[in-house]
């Protein structure tokens, strides 16, 4: 069964295990920061602080809401020990059918309504997440509702959104992305603000669907209800005409202009540095907020793998280049971008190789923002697998002409080894490390992988298997 | 008491002195305004007596990392 809100999904989580209310008071000024961040790197479980220094009772935050893949499959409503290839073909599946949304006209999200004139946007918890960032984050782990005003696409983006004042906020708008593309292109040009909406801690496939990468004209909303295999219910905002999810907790609405900057970051982002200085991007001024009675914030402490990010971005862009690839012909035998990569990895195997197909397969996938690196590996190796990635790199990946570099391409303020001039123009460079023997090596010279599946007979490898505790060993 | 504040420079020796600057600010004061922003015009001074009743100024660089140096701050008007 979908989970309706965020609320059911903590208590489901809790009963696996796989969240932990925090009962004691937590300070939102970095503690919760270091607790969430902490739990990223050691796979733990989400942290739920339930009393938040400064704010009143009832007023949370919850923290890496699906920063591992247990989280994720329960949120799909599948066992959490399911494993990723299975969770992968599950995504597939369900995506194959979009469920269009619902509008109801009560909604929890609006139980308390706060006019502009009262709105102070520091009367939520929001955290300081890492020390050095330009402000409190408000916006890592949401939905930003925005609208095509020719033809009425509603697009859901998660862009990093930082309280400024009391009733403004900042994020970086990157003209490359769906959302604030309609600012720059659609908006801009009529000299027009464009109409915003931020959702907080919607239901979480929801909000999984706004950080994951659909296609331009494609509606979030629908692949949402397709892998909650229930319709997502959505709610007209107080202030505007953009629709919202009705369990979100918090919605804050308002309007975005290119004529009013102001200063945003730095941010300790998904790469897993703090990467991109602070510069001016447009100001999120606020009309309205509305919530739920006791609102909880979500939190997204993104950095150095693994988050939130890292596992939205390695389910939804392995999916991505899936799709790629099968429209292509590509014959491939996986496909995987690890958390580990902070999503700037993606890893092929294919077998078997042909002449230049780990080119043909950097063309494709390099063309937008998923990978800056591509490994591709012979059909033997794992892509599950780290240290066999890694071995493929060292043993098979010729030093010259096993790297292919891709200049002038789509780059990223966020990736750290870029330079300053770089990642104001956003231009970067992308290379494939292609760890496959070249075709044109005859079969006597082409090198044999020496482990224990290639280099014995079968029935050597059985009998092995089969004395393996008679020898000894445990 | 005096009132906490940042800003983030690109280089901390080029933050002009002994004359008011337009600045902005982020409030460190403890409770559940801390980091508020503002564009505030100002006098800072590294000998903060130079500056009778100012306030604290801290430094970031543009990627966050705090500088050691406290400077003092005088904030004449808020811009925003």
């Amino acid at each position: 069964m979908a989970f309706q809100d965020n609320r059911d999904f903590i208590e489901t989580l809790k009963k696996t295990g796989d969240a932990v209310s925090i009962q004691r008071e937590v300070d939102w000024d970095l503690e919760a920061g270091a607790i969430a961040r902490l739990t990223n790197e050691t796979w733990g479980p989400a942290p739920f602080f339930e009393k938040v220094k400064d704010y009143p009772e009832g007023y949370r935050i919850f923290g890496s809401p699906l920063a591992n893949f247990r989280r994720v499959a329960v949120a799909m409503g599948l066992s959490p020990e399911t494993a990723f290839p299975t969770l992968l073909e599950e995504y597939t599946k369900r995506l194959k059918k979009p469920v269009k949304p619902v509008a109801v006209q009560k909604a929890p999200c609006k139980e308390v309504v706060v006019e502009e004139k009262d709105v102070d946007l520091f009367d939520l918890p929001t955290p300081m997440i890492h020390d050095g960032d330009g402000g409190r984050y408000i916006g890592t782990w949401h939905i930003l509702v925005t609208k095509d005003p020719e033809n009425g696409w509603n697009n859901w983006g998660m862009y990093r959104v930082m309280l400024y004042g009391k009733k403004t906020m900042v994020g970086m708008l990157d003209p490359g992305q769906q959302g604030p593309s309609m600012l720059y292109e659609k908006y801009a040009p009529k000299k027009k603000p464009m109409p915003f909406a931020i959702a907080i801690g919607a239901d979480p496939i929801s909000s999984f669907t706004a950080g994951a990468f659909f296609g331009r004209g494609e509606e979030e909303n629908g692949f949402s209800g397709a892998l909650r295999q229930s319709p997502v219910e959505l709610v007209k905002c107080h202030s505007n005409d953009l629709m919202v999810p009705a369990h979100a907790e918090i919605v804050i609405e308002g309007e975005i202009s290119v004529n009013d900057p102001v200063m945003e970051g730095p941010f300790g982002e998904f790469p897993g540095y703090s990467a991109s200085p602070r510069r001016t991007w447009p100001a999120y001024r606020v009309k309205a907020v509305t919530h739920r009675k006791d609102p909880i914030m979500t939190m997204c402490c993104a950095g150095f793998p693994v988050d939130d990010v890292h596992i939205v971005g390695s389910l939804g862009k392995t999916y991505n280049c899936q799709q790629i690839l099968q429209k292509a012909g590509i014959r491939y035998t996986d496909v995987f971008m690890p958390p580990y990569g902070g999503g700037l990895l993606a890893i092929v195997a294919i077998d078997p190789p042909n002449a230049n197909i780990a080119t043909r397969i950097g063309h494709l996938l390099m063309a937008g923002r998923i990978p800056h690196y591509l490994v591709v590996v012979d059909g033997d190796t794992c892509v599950y697998d780290s240290e066999e990635v890694l071995h493929a790199i060292a043993a098979g990946c010729h030093p010259e002409r096993g790297i292919t570099h891709f200049n002038h391409e789509m780059g990223s303020p966020l990736v750290p080894f870029y330079s300053t001039r770089e990642k104001e123009l956003g231009i970067g460079a992308k290379a494939v490390l292609d760890c496959t023997f070249p075709v044109e090596w005859d079969r006597g010279s082409t090198p044999r992988k020496m482990n224990f599946a290639k280099g014995y007979p079968e029935e050597v490898r059985e009998k092995v298997m089969k004395n393996w505790k008679k020898y000894g060993f445990k | 008491m005096q009132n906490q504040y940042d800003t983030f420079v690109d280089n901390p020796e080029q933050l002009a002195e002994g004359k008011e600057i337009e600045l902005e600010v982020r409030r460190l004061n403890p409770g559940k305004h801390k980091y508020e922003i503002k564009v505030v015009r100002a006098i800072v001074a590294r000998d903060p007596k130079t500056l009778k009743g100012a306030d604290v100024l801290k430094l970031r660089l543009p990627l966050g990392e705090p500088v050691p140096d406290t400077l003092a701050i005088k904030i004449v008007k808020e811009l925003s």
